[in-house]
């Protein structure tokens, strides 16, 4: 590491090297109460580096051990089954698998349970390939503790539990959604976002305030990725790549705008209303030959959108999910 | 009629001040969103401009404080009405007390606080008047007349007699209370207690609906 006093981390070395000092000092030759004090300080505040993760002196104190930390993460809290391997900060490799039904169903905990089970031995050795790592190399095993499906959680849980004693690493519970949080803000360097965090199951404006994550609006009822979900399910669209994808495809043809309920609730976002509404309708729309099947899905991104965006309200937005891919 | 300065930008409308034949006036505008579709748009801006203005005659009717109307353009979707001098956010209010350190002063001065709004929420919702977007923001309180509390922002509102509807409004304010004052949980139970002595005839009812919205919605009581 070269130093680099414009850079923020190095700056911080600096009082290190002061604290260092003090108590080098105070070794050599013991003096009044006042500097008995200072060292005490100092040594408190060397302590505390040196035992905080990523700081420069914990870094500087494990340097011959392992130059960088090595994680390994496993996900499938629903019908994604994902494995990542991270140096540093950075992506290693991060191969995939997707459970697609056939059109008009959705993704039941068994079958997805069976399908991550199926795979995830396949995709460990693909990740442990592409990163080029062997398993005494990882540092931790990290895994996706929840919320989400209980079945799939509970498969991939085992395989993460089972290699992180066959490799002896310690193991790590982490919650879906700061995951994804914090993935968005290593990927896209953003340093205080607020977050509008969409999914399948998940409809959530966050923000980081006094020393956590606040929930500041959500849906008060079904997430605006299930909502487009079961809507393609009704016009029997592929779920290959993913349900919200061909609506989008669709919708870029779209011409004719439907007027559809449009449900916000302070910072808070309804979507079932809409959803009965336009699950009672489309049949009868399409038949008569009013709208397209195209102008259903425009209508009904351009309002989902909408009500996301002016909730959100923002000048900094980090989507976490782009909305195609609904996880 | 004069300059109008911007005081204020939101994501939905702009304030202006101003004078109207020789009034304090304050422009609420609601321009045009390029992200939404120009026919929904439209739409909402209409609704909205339509929704507040009915509502905040509603108010005066009931006898609740608001703003005195000056002059509406729907069209255009502008809003112009009386400017109120010296009226602060109960949002400020409140960090203004808690930054003035803890103490009987203070917590007697958030009891009398919560009770205003109790009580205005009460009259408002025994009336079937659903305000839609609850928040400390969208509260004015002006210290000098009493310590009157105006009810502004009635863009997202609507008449519903249903303890549903009550109970979600009810819900927008306590989160938005969660999420704006960190530390101030006994203010919003406060706030329900006057509530329900003000609204004698259903208060009740509607505390009871508000604690099946806050089980509702997924994935509340997992843990991870």
């Amino acid at each position: 590491m070269i130093y680099d006093p414009t850079n923020r981390a190095h700056a911080n070395r600096d009082k290190v090297d002061l604290a260092w000092l003090a108590v080098s000092k105070e070794v050599k030759e013991p003096g009044e109460t006042s500097s008995k004090m200072a060292s005490k300080l100092a040594s408190d505040i060397l302590t505390y580096e040196v035992n905080r993760p990523g700081s420069f002196l914990s870094s500087w104190n494990n340097r011959w051990k392992e130059p960088m930390v090595i994680a390994i993460g496993f996900e499938g809290s629903a019908n994604k089954l994902g494995i990542g391997i991270v140096r540093d900060g950075e992506v290693l490799a991060n191969p995939r698998r997707t459970f697609v039904t056939p059109p008009g169903q959705g993704f039941l905990p068994k079958d997805t349970a069976a399908h991550h089970r199926r795979h995830i031995l396949d995709l460990l050795r693909e990740a442990l390939n592409e990163a080029q790592v062997q398993p005494q190399d990882v540092d931790v095993v990290c895994f996706t503790k929840g919320p989400g499906m209980g079945a799939p959680l509970a498969s991939v849980a085992i395989v993460a539990r089972t290699v992180a004693q066959l490799w002896d690493k310690p193991l790590l519970g982490v919650n879906h959604c700061i995951g994804h949080i914090e993935m968005a803000r290593l990927v896209t360097g953003a340093r205080d976002p607020t977050v509008l965090y969409v999914s399948g199951g998940n409809t959530q404006i966050i923000a980081y305030l006094s020393g956590r994550y606040r929930i500041f609006g959500e849906t008060i009822d079904i997430a605006v990725g299930n909502c487009l979900d079961r809507f393609a399910r009704v016009l029997k669209l592929s779920n290959d790549p993913s349900p919200g994808f061909n609506i989008e495809q669709l919708a870029k043809r779209g011409k004719k705008f439907l007027p559809l309920p449009y449900a916000i609730k302070g910072m808070d976002v309804s979507f079932s209303g809409l959803l009965t509404y336009i699950e009672e309708k489309a049949p009868l729309l399409v038949q008569s030959g009013d709208y397209t099947p195209e102008d259903l899905c425009f209508s009904l991104q351009e309002t989902v959108f909408s009500m996301l965006v002016e909730t959100t309200g923002v000048k900094e937005l980090s989507l976490i999910n782009r909305i195609m891919f609904l996880t | 009629m004069g300059d109008w300065g911007l005081l204020k930008q939101g994501a939905e409308a702009r304030i202006f001040k101003g004078e109207f034949y020789g009034r304090p006036c304050l422009l609420k505008e609601r321009f045009k969103k390029n992200y939404r579709q120009p026919a929904l748009d439209e739409l909402l801006t209409k609704e909205r401009t339509k929704a507040e203005v009915r509502m905040l005659m509603k108010c005066r009717l009931i006898g609740l404080p608001i703003p005195a109307l000056f002059l509406v353009e729907l069209e255009k979707g502008r809003i112009y009405m009386e400017y109120l001098e010296d009226a602060i956010t109960v949002k400020d209010r409140i960090s203004s007390l808690e930054g003035g350190g803890g103490g009987d002063r203070t917590s007697q001065e958030m009891k009398r606080l919560a009770g205003l709004i109790g009580q205005s929420l009460g009259r408002m919702h025994s009336h079937n008047i659903i305000h839609g977007d609850l928040t400390t923001s969208n509260m004015l309180l002006r210290l000098s007349a009493a310590n009157r509390l105006y009810l502004i922002d009635f863009g997202l509102s609507f008449v519903d007699g249903r303890s549903e509807e009550k109970g979600v409004d009810l819900y927008v304010l306590e989160r938005a209370i969660l999420s704006t004052h960190p530390n101030c949980d006994a203010l919003f139970q406060e706030i329900l207690q006057e509530y329900a002595k003000e609204y004698i005839t259903g208060g009740k009812e509607v505390l009871r609906k508000l604690d099946d919205v806050r089980l509702r919605g997924r994935k509340r009581t997992m843990v991870g």
